[in-house]
């Protein structure tokens, strides 16, 4: 736990004049995991800048679709009529997270922008290539059961997190942001990164970049969308492996198909190899276990994680089923 | 109305002990009022926060702490290099464990990752905590230790015993056992580290005051802390203060003094002020003990048929590298399960990990996984169901200890378990049971854990005011301690709880041991209850010795406390308050104290909670994720002081049982040696979605004491035999005068003069012992007798209420011998709950006294009397048919004329008047002396409903001797205190009647509970069940609508069934008062079941003793003293037939 100064925003161009004139500061949300981080001494920013007094809580109708503030709660979000219509995906997704008290501190941006909860990073004790760039990654020849399988780099094995973002990766989501430069959109599947060499990088927002809101298009698979989490115990877990989808289809024939998956990357991964084979095919058992092996293919296990290869298959072709209402045999 | 406020006090305060109050501390819980260690607010508190190793194994090279120091707020920095030295703490496992043997900040040494290596000490707790983090440490480091099958080369022999016996046990012959076995079971089990983790971390405030100490401390132990800071700081014991007001949760592991309490206190007398040491989770993963990783294999050996051959329990568990710790996982295996070949071994496997520690029922978690585990792979091989495998090896006395049980109601807790889970729709093919994604499954477990107490002290003090204070330095981890003990207190005390106030957490109460081990209730409860007596008795005295008092002059014994006020029990109209009587006394309160001590070297039953768990399982058929969709356990732990508290802690113990099984698991990186997942978002505990409805059933009271005994008896002797031992059997035959025992108490005594039951309070037994080995070596039988009474008394007396002459067959025991056979005949008596008669030839005047044993009668070279001859008789009034015939009896008695008929005849009058006696019989010079023991099965009354009018009946059933139920199915638990002397007091819900009871053809149903539903589902299940008798309360009309109800609800009566009841109850005597229809109620059954008309007898046109008693024989040839016996018992004959 480090000194720091804590100032409260009480403008959005205030705030982020703030966090861009201090190369160590961050943006406060509902604090659920930058203070547990700051706590554990993983994080040490100087300066906190509040910004929940910005309004940047509204959920609205747009022209396209529905508009959610950076700093709705978790709650708010997973609770309201329209997402829970238009986005269920998104609503189960959320409430299949962390705790009703954590969710109602929570917000959309924070969740966006949670660290990964990989041991090795969590402790200081350890050395971490995220944490101390360079200094090595104990993971790997550790214990990896959490770990990815899809998308690592030797220089780090971590997942994201977050449930609520693996939906919004199976819904086209885009992020507006706002920065000292000015604002921009980025699309989900473009916002956080694969660790690669820089595993300290988790997205590829800029530090003085407020998330402002984030965008979530209409459409009919949309409406048409599950999750799926599969974890050690049946609430308060983070996901082992866990599935997005949504499906239009029309007399038995997939029209569109949208498939991410969590705790399996180092970012929510969307599936386009398995889209792809869904798109236009027939809604049966049959497509959905070829959909499946596409999402593994690249697949590489750790020492302790390699049943996540057969979960998210498994987990793939249920959730699939469901949306679709075809009855399957099950992977087994 | 101020009379029936009066009398719901009254209620109130009576039954106050077992009523499922609400916690007495609840409000100060949930409002924040409850002060916990860290809460205590001292002036002028500095904050202390310990810094963790990062490494696992190795030394430290050296500290910078400049930048710590010179961090604003801090006022100390402390390492090895400063640290004030630190005496060891050596602990005797009887004063609890205590720091264990490493003494912290005393070297560079590093053990573990996350052991203390500095401390720092500032103004706030933020301040402490950043400084902390600038020391700077480096390393000499090592490979750490920090795998178990890595490491499992190194496993080495505990030097420590394994929960008190030898880490390798045997007892018979495993490999002949092994040999002998149909089927074979050979599997491995592992458990994983585990964490207590309760809710409330581990916290110190210590504040010094010159040479002497307080220190407020999250503990299970407060004496145990005190004896510890003692030790470490050198000073004197009553210079430390500890207090801990209330515990949030411990598990075993704040019975220990950890090393973070002596750094507080060596913290506080640096910079002289309090200091505050709070630690983080992460720090409680590596310095608070653990339950340790085990490897467990189980063999078993077992016949077709299921008994089991040998049990074979080995294996490994890990401790640190500095100390010793053994989770004793073979320890249930020991006792549980009935098999002569057993072996147990345990080994240790050093890792660079915090020491282990006692978590939770140490040994049998995770030893009964592994048991339980290998029964059920047994079960499934044999094609057994798993009840029924373990029902065959239930072990009817304690295997290991050679004792019999205090009480055992395991097979209860599997028939109740059974019913209440619905065990029968199992179906035992693997993946048999489905439901769309999910296998079910079903399955159940034992469950055993040991009766624990420690001796312990308490004070409670009534006050001139008419309130009470009770007092104790023991603790409340949450389960429920202050709960319990002031409902004890007031119940003694006969005041409400809204006076009594308990006083725990203080080591300047008296002495209470560690709150551990399931004790506290048992324990402190006891030393409470003790105390409160003594208080009692004090203001007894000053009531007694005051002319002015309505008591003047009254006894203890005539006086009762309750609503505040002493009072005759004559009488209770003359009374008065407890302040009226310390008012004129002049005293401002009375005090009581007691000490409890617990007597464990004459341990004469080897005691246990016994209960079987069941539970139903879903596994995801594609993704393996387990949820438990039902549960219920069955305990039998004694008496419930409260049973909300006690569920409470049954079902936290099973949803503690389902994390173990399903989802904690500590994980050591096996690199570096660091706890992967030290804290609760990556430990996973159950949370509420996890948790299943559970069932919870505590038998209580389903034990029949005067029964035990003789069933401890039998047991004990089928055990001697099977292991091919040799015994003595003790009868006492004979009393004249008083004596503690009535003839035909007895006692088994085995060749190494190991002895069940008891033939007196304790003056003869040591002589008898001495007998019965004689008897042993020369395989004979004999009469001793005993003369208590005179200046012999100082020798036999003892003061314990003997003064007569006794006398004590003693025989030696040994297939078909006269002992045997009587033995045998009161196993089958017990088992199926008849009566029988067992005649016994105790003198045969016209031979030797001492007679040689069976061999020579069985070939039929000496046919004269012999001494222990026997001949049982049931209660058909025949020569027990199954057992050996009486030949060898009868030949005994050959020189009397139709002596065989006679002694029929006896028995039948022993038989009906269900008392021992003896009779002498003679012919011309011979003279043989029949001892006739009566093993009689009371009546057994049911009554169900437990409103007052119960009471009357209650008592007069008792009075003729009938074994009385009382069933409560309103109120949340049996109010027992009303029905003290009832037999058994029973809370059972109406609809689950057939399931708690075993109802015979001699239970007698009375059905009073007032509640026209409950009536209904009881008519349901009482009037199909062979009850002889079911009596309902209530006019006629009440009772056709009930039985229309009944049969809309689907039920069918026979018109025998309906001859069997009795509505409205009782015969007709015009009873008004309560009093009066319990003597109609008493009347009709005893009628009704000896098929009399109930009439008045001057009517009767025949003899008023019914056939049987009639035909007794006039006694012809007794003589002497013992015609007296024989006219009282004809007399009760005719008094119990009339
Ligand atoms: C015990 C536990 C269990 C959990 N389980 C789950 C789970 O199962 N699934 C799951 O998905 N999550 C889980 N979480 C994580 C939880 O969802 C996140 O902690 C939460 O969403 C973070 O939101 P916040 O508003 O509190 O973020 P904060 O902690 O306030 O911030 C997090 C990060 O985001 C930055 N930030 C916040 N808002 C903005 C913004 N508008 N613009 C730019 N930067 C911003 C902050 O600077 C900080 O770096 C769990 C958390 C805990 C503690």
């Amino acid at each position: 736990m480090n000194p720091f100064t804590y100032k409260r925003a009480t403008d959005q161009s205030g705030a982020i004049r703030e966090v861009a004139g201090n190369a160590n500061a961050k943006f406060l949300a509902g604090g659920t995991n930058l203070i547990d981080l700051m706590k554990m001494n993983v994080q040490q920013p100087a300066e906190l800048v509040d910004i929940n007094r910005l309004a940047l809580k509204r959920i609205e109708k747009t022209p396209t679709g529905l508009r959610i503030g950076a700093l709705a709660s978790n709650s708010e979000v997973a609770t309201n009529a329209l997402v829970r219509e238009n986005f269920p995906v998104l609503s189960e997704a959320l409430l299949a997270g962390a705790s009703p008290q954590l969710r109602n501190m929570a917000t959309v941006g924070g969740n966006l922008l949670q660290r990964t909860r990989c041991y090795y990073f969590m402790d200081t004790a350890f050395p971490c290539n995220k944490r101390v760039p360079g200094s090595g990654c104990p993971a790997i020849p550790g214990f990896n059961r959490i770990h990815a399988i899809l998308g690592a780099s030797d220089k780090c094995i971590a997942v994201h997190p977050s449930d609520m973002a693996v939906a919004l990766a199976a819904l086209d989501a885009v992020v507006n942001v706002e920065g000292a430069a000015g604002a921009r959109q980025i699309p989900i599947i473009d916002f956080h990164r694969l660790p690669g060499d820089t595993p300290h990088v988790d997205t590829n927002l800029r530090a003085d970049e407020l998330i402002v809101s984030v965008d979530l298009p209409s459409s009919a698979f949309a409406r048409r969308s599950r999750y799926l989490k599969i974890r050690d115990r049946a609430q308060y877990a983070f996901a082992l492996v866990s599935v997005a989808a949504a499906l239009d289809v029309q007399q038995g024939r997939i029209g569109a198909a949208r498939l991410a998956l969590g705790g399996v990357a180092h970012k929510p991964w969307r599936a386009l190899e398995a889209e792809k084979i869904l798109t236009g095919a027939q809604a049966n058992a049959q497509t959905f276990k070829a959909a499946a092996e596409a999402v593994v293919k690249d697949a590489v296990p750790q020492k302790h994680n390699a049943f996540k290869i057969e979960l998210a298959r498994r987990a793939v072709v249920r959730l699939l089923s469901d949306v679709a209402g075809v009855m399957t045999g099950g992977a087994a | 109305m101020s009379v029936s406020q009066q009398s719901k006090t009254t209620n109130q305060t009576k039954s106050v002990v077992g009523r499922p109050l609400d916690r007495v501390d609840g409000r100060l819980k949930v409002t924040g009022g409850a002060r916990f260690a860290a809460e205590w607010p001292l002036e002028n508190m500095a904050h202390a926060v310990l810094l963790s190793s990062t490494i696992a194994n190795g030394r430290i090279k050296s500290f910078d702490t400049s930048a710590a120091e010179k961090a604003p707020g801090v006022l100390h920095v402390m390492t090895h290099e400063n640290a004030p030295r630190l005496k060891p703490v050596f602990t005797n496992p009887a004063e609890g464990d205590a720091a264990g043997r490493r003494v912290p900040l005393q070297s560079p040494v590093v053990y573990y990752a996350g052991q203390y290596i500095a401390m720092v000490v500032a103004e706030t707790l933020e301040q402490a905590k950043h400084a902390a983090e600038l020391i700077r440490v480096t390393y000499d480091e090592q490979p750490p230790a920090a795998d178990l099958d890595k490491e499992r080369g190194k496993a080495y022999v505990p030097k420590q015993k394994v929960a008190g016996k030898p880490a390798d046990s045997l007892r018979g012959d495993v490999d002949a056992g092994l040999r002998a076995a149909d089927a074979r079971v050979d599997e491995t089990y592992r458990t994983p580290t585990e964490h207590h983790n309760p809710m409330e971390p581990h916290a110190t405030i210590a504040a010094w005051d010159g040479d002497k100490i307080t220190v407020y401390d999250a503990t299970q132990y407060t004496y145990g802390v005190r004896h510890s800071v003692a030790m470490s700081f050198g000073i004197p014991e009553e210079n430390v203060h500890v207090v801990c007001k209330f515990t949030g949760g411990a598990f075993g592991c704040k019975g220990t003094v950890w090393a973070h309490v002596p750094l507080a206190a060596a913290a506080a007398r640096q910079v002289r002020r309090p200091v505050k040491l709070v630690t983080m989770r992460q720090q409680m993963f590596a310095n608070m003990g653990h339950r340790a990783e085990t490897e467990q294999h189980v063999t078993l050996g077992a016949k077709r048929d299921g008994h089991l051959t040998a049990i074979i329990h080995e294996g490994i568990s890990h401790t640190s590298v500095y100390d010793e710790y053994v989770e004793p996982f073979s320890k249930p295996t020991h006792m549980l399960y009935a098999c002569d070949n057993f072996k147990a071994s345990q080994r240790l496997v050093a890792l660079n990990v915090g020491t282990p520690t006692f978590m939770r029922a140490p040994g049998e978690t995770s030893g009964m996984f592994a048991l339980e585990s290998a029964l059920d792979e047994l079960a499934y091989k044999l094609n057994l169901d798993p009840i029924q495998l373990r029902l065959i090896n239930h072990a009817d006395t304690d295997p290991d200890e050679k004792l019999p049980w205090s009480t055992k109601l395991l097979k209860e807790s599997y028939r109740v378990g059974a019913e209440t889970f619905g065990w029968s729709r199992r179906k035992p093919q693997p993946a048999s049971m489905r439901e769309g994604h999910y296998l079910v499954g079903m399955g159940m477990a034992t469950a055993v854990y040991p009766v624990n107490h420690f001796p312990s002290s308490a004070r409670v003090t009534i006050r001139q005011d008419g309130s009470a204070v009770a007092e104790s330095s023991t603790h409340d981890l949450g389960t429920g301690t202050y709960t319990i003990l002031t409902q004890i207190a007031c119940e003694t005390l006969g005041l409400p709880i809204e006076r009594v106030e308990v006083i725990i957490g203080d080591t300047n109460l008296p002495k209470a041991m560690v709150s551990g081990g399931s004790s506290t209730a048992m324990s402190v409860g006891t030393s409470v209850q003790g105390a409160a007596r003594a208080a009692l008795a004090k203001l007894v005295d000053a009531a007694h010795a005051d002319q002015r008092s309505p008591l003047y002059g009254a006894s203890a014994d005539q006086i009762v406390a309750r609503d505040g006020r002493l009072a005759l029990k004559s009488d209770t109209t003359k009374s008065e308050t407890f302040t009226d009587i310390l008012t004129r006394a002049g005293m401002k309160e009375v005090e009581g104290s007691y000490d409890t001590q617990f007597n464990d070297r004459e341990k004469k039953f080897s005691s246990h909670a016994f209960g079987a768990h069941f539970a139903e399982v879903r596994v995801d058929r594609d993704f393996g994720e387990v949820r438990i969709t039902r549960f219920a356990g069955v305990f039998d732990i004694g008496r419930a002081l409260n049973m909300k508290t006690a569920e409470s802690q049954m079902r936290g113990g099973i949803i503690m049982g389902l994390g173990m099984a399903l989802m904690e698991e500590t994980v050591l990186d096996a690199n570096l040696g660091i706890i992967v997942n030290r804290d609760l978002a990556e430990y996973h505990v159950p949370v509420h979605a996890d948790v299943p409805m559970i069932d919870i059933v505590l038998l209580e009271n389903f034990d029949e004491p005067l029964m035990n005994e003789l069933q401890a008896v039998v047991n004990a002797y089928a055990e001697v035999r099977a292991r091919g031992g040799r015994a003595a059997l003790a009868t006492v035959v004979s009393v004249v005068g008083s004596a503690y025992r009535r003839p035909g108490a007895r006692m088994l005594v085995t060749e190494d003069g190991q002895t069940v039951g008891a033939i007196s309070g304790g003056c003869l037994e040591r002589d008898a012992v001495e007998h019965a080995r004689q008897v042993i070596t020369s395989d004979t039988a004999c009469v001793v007798e005993y003369d208590t009474r005179g200046d012999e008394d100082i020798v036999w007396g003892l003061g314990l209420g003997c003064n007569g002459v006794v006398r004590v067959l003693l025989e030696s025991l040994h297939e078909g011998s006269g002992g045997a056979r009587a033995l045998q005949f009161v196993a089958d008596c017990l088992r199926v709950r008849k009566s029988g008669v067992i005649a016994t030839v105790i003198d045969a005047g016209r031979a030797i006294n001492q007679e040689r044993g069976a061999a020579d009668q069985e070939s039929g070279a000496d046919r004269s009397t012999k001494i222990g001859a026997r001949l049982p008789f049931d209660e058909r009034d025949d020569e027990h048919a199954s057992s050996a015939p009486g030949g060898l009896f009868v030949d005994a008695l050959s020189p009397f004329d139709e002596s065989g008929a006679r002694i029929r005849e006896d028995a039948r009058v022993a038989l009906t008047s269900g008392r021992a006696m003896t009779r002498v019989y003679e012919a011309g010079a011979g003279r043989t002396e029949i001892f006739f023991d009566v093993i009689c099965r009371p009546r057994p009354l049911v009554v169900f409903g437990a409103e007052h009018d119960a009471a009357p009946l209650i008592r007069l059933a008792q009075t003729l001797g009938w074994h009385v139920t009382v069933v409560d199915t309103r109120a949340r638990r049996a109010t027992r205190e009303r029905f003290a002397s009832a037999d058994s007091v029973v809370l059972c819900r109406a609809e689950d009647v057939t399931a708690r009871f075993t109802v015979t053809r001699d239970t007698v149903a009375v059905v009073m509970t007032h509640s026209y539903l409950d009536d209904v589902e009881l008519l349901r299940a009482l009037l199909p069940s062979p009850a002889c008798y079911v009596g309902i309360l209530g006019p006629k009309q009440r009772t056709e609508k009930l039985l229309a109800q009944a049969r809309a609800e689907g039920s069918w009566f026979t018109d025998a069934e309906l001859a069997r009841l009795h509505s409205p109850v009782g015969i007709d005597i015009g009873a008004e008062t309560p009093e009066e229809i319990a003597l109609s109620v008493v009347a009709e059954i005893k009628a009704a079941c000896d098929g009399r008309g109930a009439g008045f007898l001057r009517d009767r046109n025949a003899p008023i003793h019914d056939e049987r008693a009639a035909t007794t024989a006039p006694p012809e040839f007794e003589i002497g003293a013992h015609a007296a016996a024989r006219e009282r018992a004809t007399s009760v004959a005719c008094g119990s037939s009339s």
